[in-house]
């Protein structure tokens, strides 16, 4: 366990990149995979926004696995263009929680 | 008779939904209309017509459900006295339409949102348990599911007198419904129910997956309800033999 927690930001990375991979390579289209990666922005944005004034390192290193895995298995499209638009998913993420546009609610 | 026209005037003065709670209804029914009417925007290419129509006939749908299930929510809470206000769960909405992309529409997540509870501090004035409590949420969140097993019930009655793609799709996305908001994931209305009573989360839950699951296989539904019924019953004798017995410690 202790193991665990020394490195769970390498296994984070690790595992999210597999799922990258896994979840690209099921996008059946150009489109799909577009609409993936953009949503999967979206979360990115999120999770930096919901880490604003704590360590954000770990955690973008761990988004950054799951857009490299993502990468890796993107068969249809570009992928210049993919990561364009996790690019623009997560700033408008990002800022639509910044400005309140968005929120969480805590149930 | 004095409850019933004492609930018609909460009614009355409480069933109304606010602007944002108005933005929510849309957002929701919008993304879980696409996300149901995913797979058919055509039959082997791309068709405009079809998918606008079948994304319209998904929106009556999605509309009516979830309707039904805020207003078993609603009606309840104000009957104990709670007024309901539901939230969007935004997060799981984009989860499901990541699901549904990834699945290509096979598989669906709907997971619109979850509620909250206000006091009435008049209307709760002699209630057992006075203030806001965790098993008062559990009932007032079992109701929507309630209210959608009655909603699938008399589907069936319709879809029995007048078969059609439109009632069918209903009765499947209704029973989907009605087991996903069983989960016990927060805010869904099995994790409400979960952390009112676990006693009631066990016998409710697989009440209500064993009727929906003989719905979806054509079974007589009063045979249905019945089985489902007896299959609680025995899940939830043996979930308090082998587990709760042993942890339950009485409160504190």
């Amino acid at each position: 366990m202790s193991h665990y927690y020394k490195n769970w930001m390498e296994i984070w990375f690790f595992i999210l990149m597999v799922v990258g991979i896994v979840i690209s390579l099921a996008a059946p289209s150009a489109i799909i995979s577009y609409s993936i990666i953009f949503c999967s922005g979206l979360f990115a944005g999120r999770l930096i926004y919901e880490r604003k004034n704590k360590i954000q390192l770990p955690y973008l290193v761990i988004i950054a696995g799951f857009f490299i895995g993502y990468l890796i298995g993107a068969y249809y499209g570009s992928r210049l263009i993919g990561g364009a638009l996790f690019v623009i998913g997560a700033i408008l993420s990002y800022r639509a929680y910044d400005k309140g546009l968005l929120k969480d609610f805590r149930f | 008779m004095g409850e019933i026209v004492d609930l018609k005037d909460k009614i009355n003065r409480y069933y109304k939904f606010t602007t944002n709670e108005t933005r929510s209804f849309v957002i929701v029914v919008l993304i879980i209309a696409f996300i149901i009417s995913f797979k058919d925007w055509g039959e082997t290419s791309f068709n405009w017509g079809e998918g606008i129509f079948n994304l319209f006939n998904a929106i009556l749908i999605v509309a009516l459900s979830v309707l039904v299930h805020d207003a078993g929510q609603r009606i309840w809470g104000l009957a104990i006295g709670y007024k309901i206000e539901f939230r969007l769960w935004g997060l799981g909405l984009l989860i499901a339409v990541v699901i549904t992309f990834v699945s290509n529409g096979n598989l669906w997540l709907i997971v619109p949102g979850g509620f909250m509870l206000h006091h009435l501090a008049g209307h709760r004035l002699g209630w057992f348990r006075y203030g806001v409590n965790y098993f008062g949420q559990a009932m007032v969140a079992l109701a929507g599911p309630l209210f959608l097993l009655m909603l699938v019930i008399l589907l069936k009655f319709v879809y029995a007198i007048f078969p059609g793609m439109l009632i069918s799709k209903a009765i499947k996305f209704n029973i989907i419904y009605l087991i996903t908001s069983m989960l016990p994931i927060p805010p869904l209305d099995g994790s409400k129910i979960y952390f009112g009573s676990r006693m009631l989360y066990a016998f409710a839950f697989p009440a209500i997956a064993v009727a929906a699951i003989m719905m979806i296989i054509d079974i007589p539904i009063f045979f249905a309800l019945v089985l489902s019924f007896f299959v609680a019953i025995v899940l939830w004798l043996t979930y308090y033999i082998t587990f709760e017995r042993k942890v339950w410690t009485g409160p504190k």
